[in-house]
C-alpha cells in the first residue's frame, strides 16, 4: 500500500505559514495593546499641539513616526528572527 | 475609533490592514503605494486633504522599516540614493511650480490627470515588455536571472556619457558613470512626482533599472532609502499646513510595518526579471484608479 509522505518543500511551506500565522497574531495582540494604551494616551497632548503650534506638532509627528519606525523594525525582525522567518529559503 | 484631529471616526482595524497591504507592495516592490493608501483612507472617510499628508508621514516610517531591511539583505546603495536625493528635491520644486503654471490655464485636473494615466500606461507597458522578454533570455540564451534585463540600449549609451566627474557604484556593481547623469535621473522623477503629486517610486525604479543599469533588488532597496527623505520632507510640509493626522498615520504604520517585512524579506525568493514583470501590474491599477476618479468627475460635474 502506497504512503504519501509529505516533500521537504511542502514541510517548509507548512512551516512558513505556520510561524508566519503565529506571528502575526503576536504581533496582532502587541499592536493592540499598543493602540488602546500608548495612542489613547498621546492623542490629547497631540490635539493640543495641532490646534496651537503647528511647527511643532510637525516635528513632533515626524520624530514619532521615525521612532515607531525604528522601535517597529527592532520588534517585527526580533519574532521574525526568533521564529526562523528569516532564514526561510 | 474617534480621530479629533481629521475629525472622523474610523475602524482602526481597516487603517492597520490598509497599511500592511501598502506595507507588502511597498517592501517588494520599493514603492510608496500612496496610489492605493489614499484612495482606500478617501473610502474610509478620511477627508481629502489630510489623505495625502496623512500618507506621507506613514510611508515614512514604513520605508525606514523595509530599507533598514533591504540594507541588510545588502539591496541599498546609499551613495547612489543620496546622488539622487539632489535631483529629486529640485525636480519635485520645478514639478510643483508646473502645477501652478497648469492651474493658471485652469484645467489642472485634466491635464495633471490624463499626463499622469499616459505615464503610468508607459511605465507598465514598458516594464511588462522587458520583463517577459528578461524571462525569455534566461531559458533560450542561458543567461543568469540576475543579470538578464530585456533592455539594454539606454544604459549603455549612458554609460558611454563621459561628463565629468565620474564616480563609481560598488554596492550596484556600476565600475563608472557620471555624476550629472545620476543626479538628471533623480530631476526627471522628481519632476514627474511634484507635477502629478505623487511619492515617485513607480518612476523611480524602473528609471534606476534601465537607464543607470542598477539591479533590481538594488534598485528597490534605495529607492525605499530616497523615500525616507522625500516622504520625510513632505510630511513636514503638509503638516505646518493642518494636513497630518499623526495618530491616524501611527495606526497605519503598524501594520505597514509587518508588511513592509514580508515584502521585502520575499524579494529573496524572486528574480529581478519576475519582480519587475509582477510590478508592471501596479502603474497600470493606478492609472484605472485615475480613470475612474477622472470619469467619475466629469460625470458629477455634467450633473
Amino acid at each position: 500500500m502506497p504512503t504519501h509522505l509529505p516533500s521537504p518543500q511542502r514541510i517548509s511551506k507548512h512551516l512558513l505559514i505556520r510561524n508566519l500565522v503565529i506571528n502575526l497574531l503576536v504581533y496582532g495582540v502587541l499592536v493592540t495593546l499598543y493602540a488602546l494604551v500608548v495612542l489613547r494616551w498621546l492623542g490629547g497632548p497631540l490635539q493640543d499641539l495641532f490646534h496651537g503650534n503647528l511647527t511643532v506638532y510637525a516635528l513632533v509627528g515626524l520624530t514619532l513616526i521615525v521612532v515607531q519606525g525604528v522601535v517597529l523594525e527592532r520588534i517585527t525582525s526580533f519574532l521574525m528572527a526568533r521564529l526562523g522567518l528569516r532564514h526561510f529559503d | 475609533m474617534e480621530f479629533p484631529i481629521a475629525g472622523v471616526v474610523v475602524n482602526p482595524v481597516f487603517l492597520v490592514a490598509i497599511g500592511f497591504v501598502v506595507g507588502i507592495l511597498g517592501g517588494f516592490f520599493g514603492v510608496g503605494g500612496g496610489f492605493i493608501a489614499g484612495p482606500m483612507m478617501f473610502l474610509a472617510g478620511v477627508p481629502m486633504n489630510f489623505v495625502i499628508g496623512t500618507d506621507l508621514a506613514h510611508m515614512t516610517g514604513k520605508s525606514i522599516v523595509a530599507a533598514r531591511l533591504h540594507r541588510l539583505l545588502g539591496n541599498v546603495d546609499i551613495r547612489l540614493g543620496a546622488i539622487m536625493i539632489i535631483g529629486t528635491v529640485i525636480g519635485v520644486e520645478a514639478g510643483a511650480q508646473m502645477v501652478e503654471v497648469v492651474e493658471r490655464i485652469g484645467m489642472a485636473d485634466v491635464i495633471i490627470g490624463w499626463a499622469y494615466v499616459a505615464i503610468l500606461v508607459v511605465v507598465a507597458a514598458f516594464t511588462a515588455t522587458e520583463s517577459l522578454r528578461a524571462i525569455r533570455m534566461i531559458h533560450t540564451e542561458n543567461i543568469s536571472a540576475s543579470e538578464a534585463v530585456g533592455f539594454t540600449g539606454i544604459t549603455r549609451r549612458v554609460r558611454l556619457l563621459h561628463i565629468k566627474p565620474m564616480i563609481s557604484l560598488p554596492a550596484s556593481g556600476i565600475k563608472s558613470i557620471s555624476l550629472w547623469v545620476i543626479i538628471t535621473a533623480g530631476f526627471v522623477s522628481g519632476l514627474l512626482a511634484g507635477f502629478l503629486g505623487v511619492g515617485g517610486g513607480f518612476v523611480r525604479m524602473p528609471m534606476m533599472v534601465y537607464v543607470l543599469g542598477v539591479p533590481t533588488h538594488v534598485a528597490i532597496g534605495t529607492d525605499l532609502f530616497e523615500i525616507i527623505f522625500s516622504a520625510g520632507y513632505g510630511t513636514i510640509t503638509h503638516a505646518i499646513k493642518g494636513n497630518v493626522d499623526i495618530i491616524i498615520a501611527l495606526i497605519m504604520q503598524t501594520g505597514a510595518a509587518i508588511g513592509a517585512q514580508i515584502g521585502a524579506m520575499s524579494t529573496r525568493h524572486f528574480a529581478g526579471p519576475r519582480i519587475r514583470l509582477l510590478f508592471s501590474v501596479l502603474p497600470f491599477v493606478g492609472a484605472l484608479l485615475v480613470i475612474w476618479r477622472l470619469v467619475g468627475n466629469g460625470a458629477s460635474t455634467l450633473h
